[in-house]
């Protein structure tokens, strides 16, 4: 039972999330303890949730540590912070018309604007607006980044 | 000294490996993890992995060594 991982949200400081996971992370191998992972999840700021194997590790790692903030830690199950944790496929936030930057490719670093999606191949056709004539490609959804949604 | 301190609060300590999505510091330019030069400044969320044997998270993303990486990387 004891080496079972349980989950603590930690409330910190806003914008020093990094910070104090550092510190949690180093503690923890410093002084041996429990810890297994310092998650800092996109979306909750001022939390941290810590992956340790009971209160007693928690207590230990943030004892007296800067940027913490008064309560005691909240107890989570893993469902809570699956949401979290599991990242969203990159096409699925992508629609057409959107204004992009290609990221990966021999056209990295180029602008473009999404003609069409093929959500099953997991491809994008985009429209280079670098290119001094009108130039069509086809690349992976994970090839660019959304700049600016096109419409609304 | 407010001008410095104020930098360092603004700017993220690390980048994300684009392929393997760990967190490097600012100056490498090789990931110590895949050896890829394609980084990324954008990046929310993070993982530090202390255990990854014992961790369920780890396990879940299929994270088999210890270190720092990004939750989503653009």
């Amino acid at each position: 039972m004891s080496s079972r991982a349980m989950y603590y949200a930690i409330k910190v400081t806003g914008g020093r999330e990094v910070d104090v996971a550092l510190l949690i992370e180093s503690r923890s191998k410093a002084l041996g303890q429990e810890v297994y992972s310092i998650a800092i999840l996109p979306d909750l700021k001022g939390y941290l949730v810590v992956e340790a194997t009971g209160p007693e590790a928690i207590y230990n790692v943030t004892k007296e540590l800067k940027y913490l903030k008064k309560g005691a830690p909240r107890k989570l199950s893993f469902s809570d912070i699956e949401l979290f944790i599991k990242p969203k496929p990159a096409i699925e936030l992508i629609k057409e018309g959107d204004l992009v930057e290609v990221i990966a490719g021999p056209f990295k670093g180029m602008r473009a604007v999404i003609v069409s999606i093929d959500r099953a191949k997991n491809d994008v056709e985009l429209n280079i607006l670098e290119s001094e004539f009108p130039l069509t490609i086809k690349v992976p959804g994970d090839y660019v980044r959304v700049v600016r949604s096109g419409e609304g | 000294m407010s001008s410095a301190r104020r930098a360092r609060v603004k700017m993220k300590p690390f980048k994300a490996c684009r392929n393997c999505k760990s967190l490097v510091d600012r100056e490498a330019e090789v990931c110590p993890i895949c050896k890829s030069t394609n980084f990324s400044e954008d990046w929310e969320g993070a993982l530090f992995v202390v255990s990854p044997e014992k961790s369920e998270v780890a396990k879940a993303l299929g994270i088999s060594r210890p270190g720092r990486y990004a939750l989503r990387v653009r």
